[in-house]
């Protein structure tokens, strides 16, 4: 009787755990807007840490430099098998629904687990690999730093000892402020709901992607 | 309910249950062995530790011998860090670093409010608080492997009038430790005086659950009713449980997964290790 009462709360932890897998969950905390809290800084955003990183051709990247672009992101290592070059694929097919003037304002950032052996050399290898452009930023910096990044971003993965990632499969579209617009989980799903959130914001935000009468005007031929 | 809350409320009712597992009795310590620790501390040796999840093909992880806090920070301790560190004080704290709740039990943003509650584990302190108090005092938050390696020591168990000290381990440890998981929510003990181990090291039961460095490295294998996106994480291999048997490594395994990087809970702390580098 003891023993299944045991097996009673582990299955209801078991279920928290899956569901917290459901994008919007692991979204909330990052997200919500709170407009009660006197006491509270509500202005949750990813540059709300600080740390080095490098890109691919060797130059050194802030984490917070990154603000004031709307930003396509991920998370991978360039080893990774099978999910990483889909999530890579993903991303381009978004890029390439964009309209050209909303994609040149964009930014894309992949920042890489595996802080052992993505070098910069190594990072421009899989840019070449991948056929990518310059709007690309491959990032990779110290074990501890790409640990704090995944916590802003609330990515879960495990190193193994054989040097490989085991870790949830992810795309981001993050606001100029460093809000996470939409945090989305799988392999090979529409690229519209991407490229259409890149252009929501870019489009309609009144953060600091506030409209040009440019960017309105390519908005709307963009949409009809 | 949002899932964040939902989530959390049930990590709280399931983490519940923070009376002491000897509720009363103060074990009188024996001395402690610190070795060659830093004050505060004590020496866990190094040697392997079994994942609780594994992967085809790893049999165990390799611990180095380490330092490890005896006891859970205290609200004292974590209020000198605030006090040095104003940014991390109630009101300044971004929400993307800790949730709504952080340090809630606290009277203001610099005034505990109670010397019981200064002398108690601190509580309600995010992942990235928890990370940057670490490497305040130049220490480090533990890796899951190293606070389950320190973990599986056996209890030392005080002497009461009616029985001599000694240790509990194995089944008997398991049952202790489960029973102090149901237990409901209940008022902290000062911080080091619950439940110590075989090394020295204090509170790790019966006190709060813990922080762990790379508490996001738990994956669970995907949900048996065949929810979740088949596709939603890249495995490096068929991962499951050593031991389906052993509830109490799962519930912490499965509390630990339910858990983002800015939540507060009211019955989760931490503690410190540090390198030994000798």
């Amino acid at each position: 009787m003891k023993t299944s009462t045991y097996l009673l709360i582990a299955i209801v932890c078991f279920a928290v755990s899956c569901s917290k897998q459901k994008p919007v969950g692991k979204n909330d905390t990052a997200v919500t807007a709170d407009t009660s809290g006197t006491s509270y800084n509500n202005h949750g955003s990813i540059y709300d840490m600080d740390m080095p990183f490098t890109d691919q051709n060797g130059k050194p990247v802030g984490w917070t430099s990154l603000k004031g672009k709307v930003r396509i992101m991920a998370m991978f290592f360039s080893h990774c098998p099978a999910a990483c070059p889909i999530i890579t694929e993903d991303i381009k097919k978004a890029e390439a629904l964009l309209p050209e003037a909303a994609r040149d304002s964009i930014g894309i950032t992949m920042i890489s687990f595996d802080s052992k052996r993505d070098t910069s050399a190594r990072l421009m290898e899989f840019y070449r690999a991948h056929n990518l452009n310059p709007r690309w930023e491959l990032l990779h910096g110290a074990s501890d730093d790409v640990r704090m990044i995944a916590n802003l971003l609330n990515v879960d993965y495990k190193e193994w000892p054989s040097g490989d990632f085991t870790h949830q499969n992810l795309i981001f579209v993050v606001d100029c402020s460093g809000r996470i617009a939409l945090r989305r989980e799988g392999l090979g799903k529409d690229p519209h709901e991407l490229s259409e959130k890149v252009l929501a914001l870019l489009y309609t935000s009144n953060s600091c992607c506030a409209p040009t009468p440019a960017r309105v005007a390519d908005g709307l031929s963009a949409a009809r | 309910m949002s899932h964040a809350s939902f989530a959390r409320s049930v990590a709280v009712l399931l983490a519940a249950a923070w009376f002491p597992l000897y509720a009363g009795a103060q074990p009188a310590h024996p001395p402690v062995h610190t070795g060659r620790a830093p004050a505060g501390m004590v020496s866990i040796p190094g040697g392997y530790y079994r994942p609780f999840y594994i992967t085809k093909g790893i049999d165990s992880v390799k611990i180095e011998p380490f330092f490890m806090d005896v006891r859970a920070v205290t609200n004292k301790e974590f209020l000198n860090f605030v006090t040095a560190n104003p940014q991390w004080s109630r009101s300044r704290v971004p929400a993307s670093l800790a949730e709504r709740g952080y340090l809630r039990q606290w009277k203001s943003d610099f005034v505990i409010g109670g010397v019981a509650l200064e002398n108690a584990p601190v509580v309600n302190v995010s992942w990235f608080a928890a990370h940057a108090y670490a490497a305040w005092v130049h220490k480090r938050l533990p890796t899951i492997a190293e606070w389950e390696y320190a973990a599986l020591a056996p209890l030392r168990w005080a002497a009461t009038p009616s029985r001599r000290s000694g240790t509990i381990d194995g089944e008997a440890k398991r049952e202790l430790i489960l029973a102090w998981y149901a237990r409901p929510n209940g008022p902290l003990a000062p911080a080091g005086t619950v439940n110590e181990n075989a090394y020295g090291v204090r509170d790790l039961f019966g006190e709060v659950w813990e922080w762990t460095q790379d508490f996001n490295s738990v994956i669970i294998p995907a949900d048996p009713r065949g929810e979740a996106n088949p596709s939603s994480t890249c495995g490096a291999g068929a991962i499951g449980t050593i031991d389906p048997g052993d509830y109490a490594t799962f519930m912490r395994f499965a509390m630990r997964n339910s858990l983002l990087a800015a939540y507060t809970v009211d019955n989760l702390g931490f503690r410190c290790v540090a390198e030994d580098r000798n």
